[in-house]
C-alpha cells in the first residue's frame, strides 16, 4: 500500500469505502445470512428490515370497509376514512373518519402513537361537538365489536415485541419466513403472535394470536398487497378469523394516496373538530 | 297552547326561508362532497307516579327530527355544516321547538380558522356538570342533564400554534334558556314563563358578546383557559307580581373558567373552575364552583371485551344550598360493551342517593338505535329544590331511524 501511487492510494481508498459499503449495505439488506446468530437475533433482524423497508412514505389516506360477520353468516358493515402521517423517531399520527354506521357518522378519531411512552388519542363527537381526551390503555378490547382488537390495528413498532426466528416456510407459492413475536408492552391480549413475512417483500401474510391462556384465537390473512411510490407494500385486504366464537371481520382498504402534503398541523384538535 | 301553537308555526316558516337560502347558497359549492344524514326519534317518556300538579301528565309521547348535512369545497378549506332539530311534543306545548343547531360557514387556512354562522361550541371536561361550556344556551326541554345545547349566532377567528390554540368568539345575539311549560314535567313550581324574561342589558338579546379562550395539549394534559363578557346564559328566577310564574332575569356577567384534564394510563383526572362576576344588585350572580373527579376504566374485563368505568365527581359552588352543584358528589358506572351493536350504559347516583340517572343505547341492524334514559328522585323533602320533581320519576325509550 505505502508503495502505491498517489492515484492508486486513491482508487484503493475507493475500493475500500465501497467494500464498507456493500458490507454495510449486505448487512442492511440481508441481515439474516451474514450477522444473525441466534433465533433471537434472527427474529430482530427480520423485524428491523421490515421496518426499515417502509420508512420515508411520508403520508397516506385511503377508506377502510369494515365487514364484520357472525357466526351464522349475517354480516354488517361500517366504512372509515383514515389520514395517516409518518413522524420521524416516534410513532405515526393518524386520524380517523367514521362514514357508517349512520348513528357514529362524523364521529372522528386522532391518535398520536409513541415508541416509548403511551400513545395520546382524541374521540371527537359532532352532535355534541366535543373532543374529548381518551385513555390508550385498551390494548385488547375489540375495535368497534369486529374481530380486530385496538392493538392489531395501532402502529407496529419494532420496539412493542420480542422476536424469535422459527424457520422458512412456504405459503400459497411464496417463500417465508415464520417467526413468533411477544408483546412486551402491558395489557396485550396475547401470550404470543406467530407471523409469516415474505422473504421478497418483507410483508406480513398471516399471523396467528394466541390468547393468554396460549390458545390459538384469531389468523388474520393479509392479501391482495399493492405497491406504492415504487417501494411501499400496503394490503388490499385483511381477514381476521376467530376461532373460538366463529365471527370474522374483514377490512378492506381502497383509494391509497400518498403524497397529500400532510403536516402535524392536520392532525392535532383543531383538525380533528373540521375533518368531514 | 293556540298561541304557543301560532308560535310554533312561526318558527317553522323562519327556519324554512332561512334554510332555503343556505341550501340555494351551498349549492353554488361543488356538491360531490355533500350529503345529508337524517335522523328521526320516536321518543316516549312514562313518568311512575301521578303528577304533582294538575296540568300535569303521565305519558309524554314525543318526536324528534335531526338533520344533518355537510360540505367540504373541492380545496378543503371550506367546510358547510348544517344540523337541525325540530321537536313535536304532544304532553308540553314548550316541548315543542324548532332550532337551528348549526348553519356555519368554516373557513381554515395556514393555522387560521374563520367561522360565521349560527354554531355550537364545546369547552370542558367534567361529565356531572359543564361549568365553563358557556357559549351555547342550554336546551333544557330536550333533557334535563344539560348536555343539549341551541345554535348560537357567532363569529369566531381561531388560530392554532405550537403553543395551543387561541379562540376568539363575537356571538351578537342572544338565545333564552328552554323551561319545561306548566303542563311539563321536571319543572319548577311555579313554572317558568319564558314570554317574560326580563334583562340587565338594554340590549336585551341583541347584547353583543364575547368570549376567548386558549387551549393546548402537552403530554398526558389537555388543559383550557376561557374568558367571557357578556349576557349570562344561567337566568336568575324571579317570581311574578301574581305569584304564578317564574320569570327568567338575564344579567351581564364576566366569567374566567379553566378546564383540565391529565390522561394517565387508564385514569383520567378531570379539573372546571369558574369565577362569574355581575353587577352587586345580582349578588346571586357573584360565586364561584368548582366540579373535580377522575375516570377509571377497566378495559375488556376477564377478556370480554366489555368496559367498566368508575365515574366520581365532586362540585362545589359558593352560592351554597340554594343551587344544585353545591356540595355534590355523582357516582357512576359506565359499560361499553364493545360489541356488533355498540351497546353502552351508563348509571349514576349522587352521594345521598335521592337522585339517580340511567341512560343507555344500543343500534339495531345498521340503521335503527334504541335508547333508554331514566331518572330516580327519592326522599326529597320540601325545602329541598327538587321539590317540584320529586313525583317525576320516569323511564323514557327512543328509537332513532337514520336515513
Amino acid at each position: 500500500m505505502k508503495s502505491r501511487s498517489h492515484k492508486s492510494n486513491i482508487i484503493s481508498v475507493h475500493v475500500k469505502s465501497i467494500a464498507v459499503l456493500v458490507l454495510m449495505s449486505t448487512w442492511l439488506f440481508s441481515p439474516i445470512s451474514l450477522l444473525a446468530q441466534t433465533p433471537e437475533e434472527k427474529g430482530l433482524a427480520i423485524a428491523i428490515e421490515a421496518d426499515k423497508r417502509d420508512i420515508g412514505w411520508g403520508d397516506s389516506q385511503s377508506s377502510m370497509l369494515m365487514v364484520l360477520k357472525n357466526k351464522a353468516g349475517k354480516s354488517s358493515t361500517r366504512e372509515v376514512r383514515i389520514r395517516n402521517l409518518e413522524v420521524e423517531g416516534d410513532g405515526d399520527k393518524s386520524i380517523s373518519v367514521f362514514d357508517k354506521p349512520a348513528d357514529v357518522k362524523g364521529t372522528s378519531f386522532l391518535s398520536h402513537t409513541h415508541v416509548s411512552i403511551p400513545d395520546d388519542q382524541w374521540l371527537y363527537l359532532p352532535a355534541l361537538k366535543r373532543v374529548k381526551r381518551i385513555s390508550s390503555a385498551n390494548k385488547s378490547g375489540p375495535f368497534m365489536g369486529s374481530e380486530f382488537a385496538y392493538e392489531d390495528l395501532s402502529s407496529q413498532e419494532i420496539e412493542k415485541y420480542k422476536y424469535k426466528y422459527i424457520e422458512d416456510d412456504q405459503l400459497e407459492g411464496r417463500a417465508t419466513f415464520k417467526i413468533e413475536r411477544i408483546p412486551t408492552y402491558a395489557k396485550s391480549g396475547y401470550t404470543k403472535q406467530i407471523v409469516w413475512i415474505d422473504q421478497e417483500h418483507y410483508y406480513a401474510l398471516k399471523t396467528e394470536f394466541y390468547d393468554r391462556k396460549g390458545t390459538l384465537l384469531k389468523t388474520l390473512i393479509a392479501s391482495e398487497y399493492e405497491q406504492y411510490l415504487g417501494k411501499y407494500w400496503r394490503p388490499g385486504k385483511m381477514a381476521m378469523q376467530n376461532h373460538q366464537n366463529g365471527k370474522s371481520t374483514d377490512l378492506v382498504w381502497k383509494n391509497y394516496q400518498f403524497n397529500n402534503g400532510f403536516t402535524d398541523a392536520d392532525f392535532n384538535k383543531a383538525s380533528l373538530k373540521r375533518i368531514r | 297552547m293556540n298561541i304557543v301553537l301560532y308560535k310554533r308555526q312561526m318558527c317553522w316558516s323562519r327556519t324554512f326561508k332561512v334554510s332555503t337560502l343556505a341550501f340555494i347558497l351551498f349549492s353554488h359549492a361543488q356538491l360531490a362532497l355533500a350529503e345529508w344524514t337524517n335522523e328521526i326519534e320516536l321518543e316516549y317518556r312514562y313518568f311512575f307516579n301521578e303528577p304533582q300538579f294538575p296540568e300535569q301528565n303521565r305519558h309524554a309521547p314525543s318526536i324528534v327530527y335531526k338533520p344533518v348535512w355537510s360540505h367540504v369545497s373541492e380545496s378543503g378549506n371550506s367546510v358547510f355544516d348544517f344540523r337541525g332539530y325540530a321537536r313535536y311534543d304532544d304532553s308540553d306545548g314548550q316541548r315543542s321547538h324548532v332550532d337551528i343547531n348549526e348553519l356555519t360557514w368554516l373557513y381554515s387556512n395556514n393555522g387560521w380558522e374563520f367561522k360565521s354562522g349560527i354554531g355550537k361550541v364545546f369547552w370542558g371536561v367534567a361529565e356531572s356538570q359543564h361549568l365553563v361550556d358557556i357559549v351555547n344556551q342550554t336546551d333544557l326541554v330536550d333533557a334535563l342533564d344539560g348536555e343539549t345545547k341551541l345554535g348560537q349566532p357567532m363569529f369566531s377567528i381561531a388560530r392554532a400554534t405550537d403553543f395551543g390554540t387561541f379562540d376568539l368568539f363575537i356571538l351578537p345575539y342572544f338565545r333564552e334558556r328552554t323551561f319545561p311549560g306548566e303542563q311539563g314535567r321536571l319543572r319548577t313550581q311555579p313554572s317558568v314563563n319564558t314570554d317574560l324574561a326580563v334583562y340587565e342589558s338594554e340590549d336585551k338579546r341583541s347584547h353583543v358578546d364575547f368570549a376567548f379562550r386558549w387551549s393546548h395539549s402537552f403530554d398526558a394534559y389537555d388543559v383550557g383557559i376561557s374568558y367571557f363578557d357578556g349576557t349570562g346564559r344561567e337566568p336568575l328566577l324571579s317570581i311574578s307580581e301574581d305569584n304564578r310564574f317564574l320569570i327568567p332575569n338575564y344579567v351581564q356577567i364576566k366569567q374566567i373558567g379553566i378546564d383540565v384534564q391529565a390522561t394517565f394510563d387508564a385514569w383520567l383526572w378531570k379539573l372546571e373552575a369558574i369565577d362569574r362576576s355581575a353587577s352587586r344588585q345580582f349578588d346571586a350572580q357573584n360565586f364561584q364552583a368548582v366540579v373535580a373527579g377522575f375516570e377509571y376504566t377497566f378495559f375488556d374485563v376477564a377478556s370480554s371485551g366489555i368496559d367498566v368505568g368508575l365515574v366520581a365527581e365532586y362540585s362545589y359552588d359558593s352560592r351554597g344550598e340554594s343551587t344544585a352543584f353545591n356540595d355534590y358528589s355523582l357516582f357512576a358506572v359506565r359499560l361499553a360493551f364493545n360489541d356488533e351493536q355498540s351497546t353502552d350504559l351508563l348509571a349514576g347516583c349522587n352521594a345521598d342517593g335521592n337522585l339517580c340517572a340511567i341512560e343507555g343505547s344500543r343500534r339495531l341492524g345498521d340503521s335503527y338505535k334504541l335508547s333508554l334514559r331514566g331518572n330516580l328522585f327519592s326522599g326529597i323533602d320540601d325545602q329541598s329544590i327538587f321539590a317540584s320533581q320529586r313525583e317525576d320519576d320516569y323511564v323514557q325509550i327512543g328509537l332513532s331511524y337514520f336515513f
